[in-house]
């Protein structure tokens, strides 16, 4: 496995940035309107201690993983257009091409969301820099692995449909039973099933590690280094999925 | 005008049940909000039943996410120029335009109904109220008004652009700030404290006075003749532009 072509993979999935402005405009909207109107106004309502930065930190990791998962999105237009057999012709390993693309897909879903990230920090304060840097280790794990779950969902499925499908439902369901929008202690109290569910959510672990490294209160308070223990688990397993899906599957055609 | 526009509706509802993908993201998104965050933000929320207040809210969520469909598939048409073939169809201008204006509206209503049905019982069951079948049918009425605004709104800004990325920008700018600056998920006494333009935007969000005339139907009172008159104003405003701008559109050469 050469480094220099894992480095060319990630690269270029990097530079995908450009082809994804109006994504990024929308993803960004999306996450000023969240903070600016539903987390205020759900401030004033909710016996939430620091509401508003509770959800401030809470709806950036969700931002985060929206635009880290369209890598799925992108690997079925690259198989509907054809790129998908330009980038197997290319020399390089099918291990080389997918690690390189699950880094440049975690990079680029990082690097897209700066801008909300930034804001995050401003609006919540930062009270130790150090601690910034746990958090931004585990934002990476969170963007890389998320990037190598919509690889192995769409190398996985192979249809378009089936992806769109699968990740709707991951959508609607990955944010509501994590604590991005609400404490630990809450959803436990609503429902005990939900409670577990939460736990072994990544989107827990990554939010939980971002307002412990912001001091905001989370209610149950998770152990950072386990939280990044959890993370990094789930960065390898994904990706480690997503290395045998795309080395047997891409070949082949039958995408449909 | 003959009937011909019922052709275009009956293909636009059926096109509607063809987008599977786009169904189960959206079904498991408002089945996700009833029965995940409605329910824990109800534990949290004290100063009022929130679970109660949510529910019809998130039926108004649904017809406006459902009636807005109808824009992307528009804009698909006028980049690709199967407006020409519409055209060239044994159907008048006026047809098309509000074939597909009425379809939009009837795809809002058709995928609210399993959700108000569940809001019904709930409040029969839960509640113990039960609002009369002419308050409901009424307020049904008003909803189709609500949704045919909504469905032209998705056509004009569709319509106004053939450049995808602008018109996927504006969609979002738009869906985001009227689904988030309305009465679906906080009451307006919440939102009129919050920084201009907010409050602004909100009193006169069509979605705002829909999701309050559900929530005063399924509470057995008559809804506020405020909210109507905006909800029939405002659709009717968007029903006339949405006409006027996607005429334009299409017999442009």
């Amino acid at each position: 496995m050469k480094i220099k072509n894992i480095f060319l993979v990630a690269e270029r999935d990097f530079r995908l940035i450009s082809q994804q402005k109006a994504f990024i405009v929308v993803r960004w909207f999306w996450y000023f309107v969240q903070v600016a109107v539903f987390g205020y106004a759900l401030a004033s309502l909710v016996s939430v201690p620091n509401y508003k930065d509770y959800y401030t930190t809470g709806i950036y990791i969700v931002t985060l993983y929206s635009s880290s998962i369209t890598i799925a999105y992108e690997i079925l237009e690259e198989a509907e257009d054809g790129i998908v057999d330009y980038l197997l012709s290319l020399p390089i390993s099918r291990k080389e091409l997918e690690i390189g693309r699950s880094i440049g897909g975690g990079l680029r879903g990082f690097a897209v969301t700066l801008p909300p990230f930034i804001t995050t920090l401003y609006l919540v304060g930062i009270k130790d820099p150090i601690f910034l840097i746990e958090a931004g280790i585990s934002l990476f794990l969170l963007s890389f692995g998320v990037a190598g779950l919509g690889i192995t969902l769409a190398s996985g499925l192979k249809s378009g449909d089936k992806t769109d499908i699968i990740l709707g439902m991951i959508d609607a369901f990955v944010a509501r039973l994590s604590t991005v929008f609400y404490p630990l202690d809450a959803i436990v109290r609503s429902n005990p099933v939900y409670g577990t569910l939460a736990q072994l959510n990544p989107l827990t672990y990554a939010a939980d590690v971002l307002r412990a490294a912001l001091s905001v209160p989370t209610g149950i308070s998770l152990d950072p280094i386990m939280s990044i223990v959890i993370l990094l688990t789930f960065a390898i397993g994904t990706t480690t999925l997503a290395v045998l899906f795309y080395e047997r599957n891409l070949e082949g055609g039958g995408w449909t | 005008m003959r009937l011909n526009f019922v052709y275009i509706i009956e293909h636009d509802v059926r096109n509607f049940f063809k987008y599977k993908w786009w169904l189960a993201g959206l079904i498991s998104m408002n089945i996700a909000d009833i029965a995940i965050l409605a329910l824990i933000f109800n534990n949290i929320i004290t100063r009022f039943q929130y679970f109660t207040f949510v529910l019809p809210g998130i039926v108004v969520g649904a017809l406006f996410a459902s009636a807005f469909t109808i824009g992307r598939e528009i804009n698909i048409e006028i980049r690709r120029g199967i407006h020409y073939y519409l055209l060239s169809l044994p159907l008048t201008k006026s047809e098309i335009i509000f074939g597909r204006i009425i379809s939009g509206g009837i795809r809002g209503l058709v995928y609210m109904s399993p959700f108000l049905i569940i809001n019904i019982i709930y409040y029969y069951y839960i509640m113990k109220v039960t609002p009369a079948i002419q308050l409901i049918l009424f307020s049904l009425l008003i909803l189709l008004m609500l949704s045919l605004g909504i469905s032209s709104l998705s056509i004009s800004m569709a319509a106004s652009t053939r450049s995808f990325d602008l018109y996927v920008t504006l969609r979002g700018l738009f869906y985001f700030a009227l689904l988030f600056c309305s009465t679906i998920f906080y009451p307006i006494q919440i939102l009129d404290r919050l920084p201009q333009p907010i409050p602004f935007i909100a009193t006169y969000n069509p979605v705002t006075h829909g999701a309050d005339i559900l929530r005063a139907t399924l509470n057995g009172t008559i809804p506020p003749l405020q909210d109507i008159s905006y909800a029939i104003i405002f659709s009717s405003a968007f029903i006339m532009l949405g006409a006027i701008i996607y005429s334009k559109t299409i017999q442009k050469t």
